[in-house]
């Protein structure tokens, strides 16, 4: 894949953006803030993630936060101490609970056992029309969580699996979200990427030229994964303790609302969501636990979050469907302030 | 009876119809011409507001009807049989015709102008209750234009009805436009095809670029070999 | 014997449910190309409404519940088709399903802020759980009413549809909006009737997802109209036959997995139908019925 060298400079400049905010945070942040911080970035990479496949296929896509399921319970499963193992997975299968990994080996082959499982997904999904594949990915988010929820030997079930070494620090999680936004502005800005957009546009007309759009799809559902497969490791390894429902609809409503508000098309648009929406998930996170504002006490509203998350799809849908950034990345942006700077009408 | 002034139509940046006006008199038959992609289908569509104008305003029987949408314009006595016959695939014959009439509350009335179309067209009443993919160009084109019938209208535009037909299919669609005239329908009938069209329409317009560039008795239009040659692709006499 | 026609009434009433639910999704489909993931919410709905009315006005009757379980379905159908859907007509689809994500998402935290999460229980609808022995077949009664609803709901739906002309109209729109409307039919009350129906649907099936579960909570409608997009998507999506087929063979397929499966794997039954079903459309992609093998189409 060659990436062109406006895009890197977009990605670049992004990449960079949070990389200042984390060493910011690493410096002066208080430990709540820094936690904050991290499982921003986590989903910032999800967002960017699913925005590989989402925004380049078309395809709505709700089974991404099961990839992040699986890459975190593998490594989990690999990466914990033999001493907790034998307690916490007394009968696990395979012999799980008599060796351990170190996390770098548990994350490399978390990450091939997701791919491997999105491989035979991505078989059957590329053969779907988009509403069918839509409801295919639904589908598959619910079979991981039935299987992580049934089979308790391997992963204790509805329990939380604890004891993971959090060896994650936010040094590592910048360069991840780095890398992510990299590989996904390279993807995107690439000729496979071009034609999949293309494609999804139009399908009659991108076959009759040859696009091989099942592949192209195929390999934006992979890249995906395998992004998502890094995100779930990452998290995994930092905060030490998992259970299903942190890898079921709280998170795919999140992540699909901070894409959709930024921009499913757009990278930067992913970003930009991704900052928002957690800016306003915080904010109704505090408003939600009854604070006292201004010497007003207010009552608890369990539930207040995820009324934000839908208002914002909702309102995004209704008044700006293609998100706030449309297709524009933060380069096609500057790019065209210099054109009109030089007196170039543009459209 | 019909007038429409000054009709704009736009998609995006590009004006498909532009300033456009057209009459229609009390049972006339009206045809207007021009080539692919002169703008016709877009006019009709916007006439009959499926389509949204940019500009312009239509009269229909002494009313302003200009903002009122595609339903009410039905009711109140205009239809399109549309391009490419667009009969209902999966409906039967049966069923076409009854949607026609979907504006009407009188069955016997119904039920009497069914059997007139099934007279007129005995195809028809021998496939009256299979459905409508099984019937071939010809068949649906007749279907088409009963259905559009079966709102009573009093104005009816014909979007290329001899598309795609074999001529002696064409010879008998145009044989029945000119025996509805006597029912008292008033036509506008859009075609590419000008010979047999001018043969028994009374005036014509001819669009092109969406434009309005001849308008006519249907003889004057004959008679200038100009117009028929550069729009129209057709040697006068 | 007896076991055998025990299981197949069992898999018979479970497929009707999940028929009504997926007739719904399929016309609201093929009428404007809306996914409706907000179908589930719709039963949620009923369900509090029969709550509040079975517990706020103390009225137990279920001849008096049932209709208004039913009722309130339809209406709320429709209500979310002029605020949450018109706004989005003729949009990609991909923005009518989000939007419809969305709607849901308000919908089940809207319930969450005002009643909370705890389930709270219907006892009315015991009397659907009782069992009736016929013969020496013992049958819940629920079972019973749900295949004999599902195939009096189904066969009124045919008719409705065969022989009114809004029901010929909304068999036309699925293919051919405008040319319907040339008809002088407001495309308005096509999409209309078409919520209505699928409220109708959808309605009867609360009743009997309540007289399963025996109380309503926020998240009630998630499962089964996963299950009933699944069996669309299985008779082939926008299908109307197919949505009943697509039913039927999951309500068998679940019906099956629970007989053979070992007790310790019971958990797991979602699970291996999904695959089963991934592993059909990996044979058949359109689905059972679905007449679309173009790739890549619609959205």
């Amino acid at each position: 894949m060659m990436i062109e060298r406006r895009a890197l400079v977009g990605a670049v400049v992004l990449g960079l953006g949070i990389a200042v905010a984390g060493f910011l945070v690493w410096g002066f942040a208080a430990p709540y803030h820094q936690r904050l911080f991290f499982t921003f970035l986590v989903n910032l990479i999800a967002v960017v993630g699913l925005q590989v496949f989402m925004g380049n296929s078309d395809i709505t896509h709700f089974g991404h936060v099961g990839f992040m399921g699986i890459s975190a319970y593998v490594t989990a499963i690999l990466a914990t101490p033999v001493a907790v193992k034998r307690s916490a997975l007394a009968s696990a299968p395979f012999g799980v609970n008599t060796f351990e990994l170190s996390p770098l080996v548990a994350v490399v082959l978390a990450i091939l056992v997701t791919l491997a499982v999105a491989f035979l997904v991505g078989l059957m999904m590329v053969r779907q029309a988009g509403v069918a594949a839509t409801i295919a990915t639904l589908a598959f988010l619910v079979i991981v969580h039935v299987v992580v929820m049934n089979w308790v030997d391997l992963t204790r079930g509805p329990r939380a699996f604890y004891g993971i070494p959090p060896k994650a620090t936010i040094g590592w999680a910048v360069a991840t979200a780095f890398g992510a936004i990299v590989l996904a502005r390279a993807f995107r800005d690439s000729k496979w990427g071009l034609q999949l957009r293309a494609s999804s546009e139009d399908v009659a007309a991108a076959s009759a030229v040859g696009v091989p759009i099942r592949k192209l799809r195929f390999a934006a559902w992979m890249l995906s994964a395998f992004i998502m497969a890094v995100a779930g490791a990452l998290f995994t390894l930092f905060v030490g303790t998992i259970s299903p429902k942190s890898f079921y609809f709280d998170l795919t409503f999140l992540t699909i609302a901070m894409l959709i508000l930024g921009g499913m098309h757009s990278v930067t648009g992913a970003v930009v969501g991704c900052v928002i929406v957690t800016a306003g998930v915080e904010t109704m996170r505090f408003l939600e636990s009854g604070p006292a504002v201004a010497g007003m006490q207010l009552p608890e509203m369990f539930g207040l979050t995820g009324f934000f998350l839908g208002l914002v799809i909702v309102l995004s849908m209704a008044f700006r469907p293609s998100g706030l950034l449309g297709s524009d990345e933060i380069d096609d942006i500057w790019h065209r302030r210099r054109l009109r700077k030089a007196g170039v009408e543009v459209s | 009876m019909f007038r429409a002034e000054n009709i704009s139509v736009s998609y995006g940046p590009i004006r498909a119809v532009r300033d456009v006006s057209l009459a229609v008199g009390e049972g006339e038959i009206v045809t207007l011409l021009g080539p692919n992609g002169a703008g016709k289908s877009s006019l009709i569509s916007a006439i009959i507001g499926l389509v949204p104008k940019t500009g312009g305003r239509i009269a229909f029987r002494d009313e302003d009807v200009t903002v009122l949408g595609t339903e009410a314009l039905v009711r109140r006595g205009m239809t399109v049989t549309p391009e490419g016959r667009r009969v209902f695939a999966d409906l039967t014959v049966a069923e076409n015709l009854r949607l026609g009439a979907a504006t009407r509350s009188d069955p016997d009335g119904i039920a009497g102008d069914t059997e007139k179309f099934l007279e007129m067209f005995p195809i028809l009443r021998k496939r009256f209750h299979s459905a409508a993919k099984y019937l071939s160009g010809g068949e649906q084109q007749m279907l088409a234009i009963s259905r559009s019938l079966m709102s009573r209208p009093r104005f009816l535009m014909l979007d290329e009805p001899s598309l795609g037909l074999a001529p002696r299919i064409v010879d008998q669609i145009f044989e029945f436009l000119v025996q509805l005239r006597t029912w008292g329908v008033t036509m506008l009938v859009v075609e590419q095809n000008a010979h047999e069209v001018l043969e028994f329409a009374d005036r014509a317009y001819v669009l092109a670029s969406g434009a309005m560039q001849f308008s006519g008795t249907a003889e004057d239009l004959r008679r200038s070999g100009g117009v028929m040659e550069m729009y129209l692709g057709l040697e006068g006499h | 014997m007896e076991y055998l026609l025990q299981q197949s009434m069992n898999a018979l009433s479970l497929g009707g449910e999940y028929a009504l639910l997926a007739l719904g999704l399929a016309i609201v489909f093929s009428v404007m190309g809306l996914v409706n993931f907000a179908h589930g919410d719709m039963i949620t709905f009923g369900g509090y409404a029969m709550f509040l009315v079975a517990a706020g006005m103390g009225i137990a009757n279920p001849a008096l519940l049932l209709p208004v379980g039913v009722l309130s379905v339809v209406l709320f159908a429709m209500f979310l088709e002029k605020v949450a859907f018109k706004p989005v007509r003729g949009a990609p689809p991909t923005t009518g399903m989000l939007t419809a994500f969305g709607v849901s998402i308000l919908i089940q935290n809207v319930a969450l802020i005002f009643v909370g999460t705890r389930a709270k229980s219907v006892p009315t609808m015991d009397f659907l759980i009782q069992n009736v022995t016929i013969g020496s077949v013992r049958i819940p009664v629920v079972q019973i009413f749900e295949t004999a609803v599902t195939v009096i709901a189904i066969a009124l739906l045919v008719v409705f549809l065969k022989r009114t002309t809004i029901g010929m109209a909304m068999r036309a729109a699925a293919r051919d909006v405008s040319t319907v409307r040339l008809m002088g039919v407001r495309a308005d009350r096509v999409i209309a009737t078409a919520f209505a129906i699928s409220g109708f649907l959808a309605g009867l099936a609360t009743i009997f997802v309540l007289a399963r579960r025996g109380a309503v909570d926020p998240f009630m409608g998630f499962t089964p109209v996963l299950k009933a997009f699944v069996a669309a998507v299985i008779g082939g999506f926008g299908s109307l036959p197919g949505a009943v087929i697509g039913g039927l063979v999951l309500g068998v397929a679940e019906v099956m997995m629970q007989v053979v499966l070992p007790e310790s794997m019971a958990g797991f039954r979602d699970a291996f139908i999904f695959t089963a079903v991934g592993v059909l459309l990996l044979v058949r992609p359109q689905g059972i019925l679905g007449e679309r093998p173009d790739f890549g189409e619609k959205s």
